[in-house]
């Protein structure tokens, strides 16, 4: 039974992955992709792999969708949406590709636990109890770190092409129907707890920094899509310093570490100074991913307010 | 043992609203139909998977959980319906795509 | 106990094949989103269904980020659509 939900799982994976390329609409391959990060989440839980479930339940169902809605009135305007283009001549080099893949992997030889002993014979020397966590921000910080980095470098670039210097977008006018208000006044709450719930518990289970700050992110477009004032009530220092607080974190250990004449990156293993990373790069995540969405949005709208005129 | 008999029971009866659900989303010929037979397989379907997954489950915390999972489904999915039939109302030419 | 459930798993996620018919067919954009959002209902249920096969409780919390989320889709999906009246506000 397990097998045949297994196949299920990826034949629903593959037809709709064909279907997302082949579709007639854009509006039509934008569902189907929110479909798609639904049956991925559903695979990742299957292969025992809760943490990226839990990431991709969140980017999935919280960011992707609004991200790709709003890129989609972005990019075609409702009743000029074309066809699809046609890839076929691509077929022939693609199943060559797939071939070599495969006749690469039939080489490799099978080694199911991968770097879990590795990862195993580590966990005394990091004050963590999660070892997915520990690899996030102890064993290999400086992925991490320049993923924040790269994060912060996207945040910049927005502003650098859309020529602002203010992150924070003017905010919608408030919906004036009651269910969306108190809808809000419901899901947030629920959304800043649930995001610092799946923090606290990246310490020692599935969880983390990561997919706390995409639901936090999920939490201030919703703020924005509901036009609450209090996102343009902050000033903007302390949304920029909460932008760079996780990536200038993690420099300030390496520069420590540097200073003491340690390899970069070794830190003092106290639980309490991990802990402070985690927080501060969810916090960042959170603030970058939130100025990414509404960031793209503010000069959408006004470039086709002066497209009007 | 007993336990395991009214799970399997709840179970097939919140499938089988998936399956209403599903039915209807399929063959209902407009769209007020269909964000009717949306909000049956929220409601109930899900309801009754939940609580019959509660009758297996051994701690209680894992069974307040699914009830709050239950519920917060329930609030998404009601004012999702809400938004959806508000945009189909006010917007009752839409063009095909 | 645990056969049963995978089996229920496979008969939810058939349950969502069948249902990307009607977004293959739309034929309005409102008909595409209510699949999505019966897609994440049905969604929700399977992966609690599979928490409890496969004993993995923190496949729970992928449940709840589902249950929490998925209406923003639909709350973007409504406002982008409808940006005129939107953007000058047609109410109080």
């Amino acid at each position: 039974m397990a097998l045949l939900l297994d196949m299920l799982v990826a034949f629903a994976l593959v037809a709709t992955a064909w279907r997302i390329m082949r579709s007639p609409g854009h509006f039509q391959a934008v569902v189907l992709f929110i479909t798609f990060g639904l049956l991925l989440s559903l695979a990742w839980a299957r292969l025992h792999s809760p943490d990226i479930a839990l990431a991709e339940a969140a980017v999935g169902a919280g960011l992707a969708g609004v991200l790709l809605l709003d890129t989609l009135r972005a990019v075609a305007p409702p009743g000029t949406v074309k066809a699809g283009a046609h890839f076929s001549w691509l077929l022939f080099p693609c199943l060559l590709l797939a071939g070599l893949l495969s006749l690469s992997i039939m080489h490799i030889q099978p080694d199911i636990h991968g770097l879990s002993r590795a990862v195993a014979a580590g966990m005394q020397a990091t004050s963590l109890e999660y070892p997915v966590t520990a690899v996030l921000l102890d064993f290999r910080g400086y992925d991490t770190w320049l993923e924040l980095g790269v994060l912060l470098a996207a945040v910049l670039g927005l502003l650098c092409v859309r020529r602002k210097n203010s992150i924070r977008a003017p905010l919608l006018p408030a919906p004036a129907e009651p269910v969306g208000r108190w809808l809000i006044s419901i899901l947030l709450p629920i959304i800043i707890l649930v995001g610092g719930f799946l923090l606290w518990l990246g310490a020692f289970a599935p969880g983390g920094a990561f997919q706390a700050g995409v639901v936090w992110a999920a939490g201030g477009v919703l703020l924005w899509q509901a036009g609450h004032p209090s996102l343009g009530a902050l000033p903007g220092s302390l949304w920029r310093v909460s932008a760079v607080l996780g990536f200038a974190l993690f420099w300030v250990l390496a520069a420590a570490a540097l200073i003491r004449n340690e390899p970069m990156l070794t830190h003092p293993q106290a639980k309490g100074w991990i802990l402070a990373v985690e927080y501060a790069a969810a916090l960042s995540i959170a603030v970058c991913l939130t100025s990414l969405a509404i960031g793209g949005q503010k000069s959408e709208v006004r470039g086709q307010g002066s497209g009007d005129r | 043992m007993i336990f395991d008999i009214i799970s399997i029971i709840l179970c097939l009866a919140g499938a089988f609203f998936f399956l209403g659900g599903t039915v209807g989303l399929l063959r209902f010929p407009d769209n007020y139909s269909r964000l009717h037979a949306l909000t049956k397989a929220d409601n109930l379907g899900l309801g009754f998977i939940v609580l019959g997954l509660m009758f297996t489950s051994s701690a209680l915390p894992e069974i307040i959980k699914m009830g709050l999972i239950w519920l917060l489904a329930l609030v998404g999915s009601s004012s999702a319906c809400y938004f959806i039939g508000h945009y189909i109302y006010r917007l009752p030419s839409q063009e095909e795509e | 106990m645990q056969i049963f459930y995978l089996a229920l798993a496979c008969f939810l996620l058939l349950n969502i094949l069948a249902g990307l018919w009607r977004v293959m067919q739309g034929p309005t954009p409102a008909d595409r989103m209510v699949s999505a959002q019966l897609f994440g209902t049905t969604g929700v249920a399977i992966l609690l269904v599979l928490a409890q096969a496969l004993e993995a409780p923190y496949i729970r919390n992928a449940a709840l980020l589902f249950a929490l989320l998925m209406i923003m889709a639909v709350l973007s999906f409504v406002r982008k659509s409808t940006p005129k009246q939107g953007q000058t506000g047609d109410g109080p």
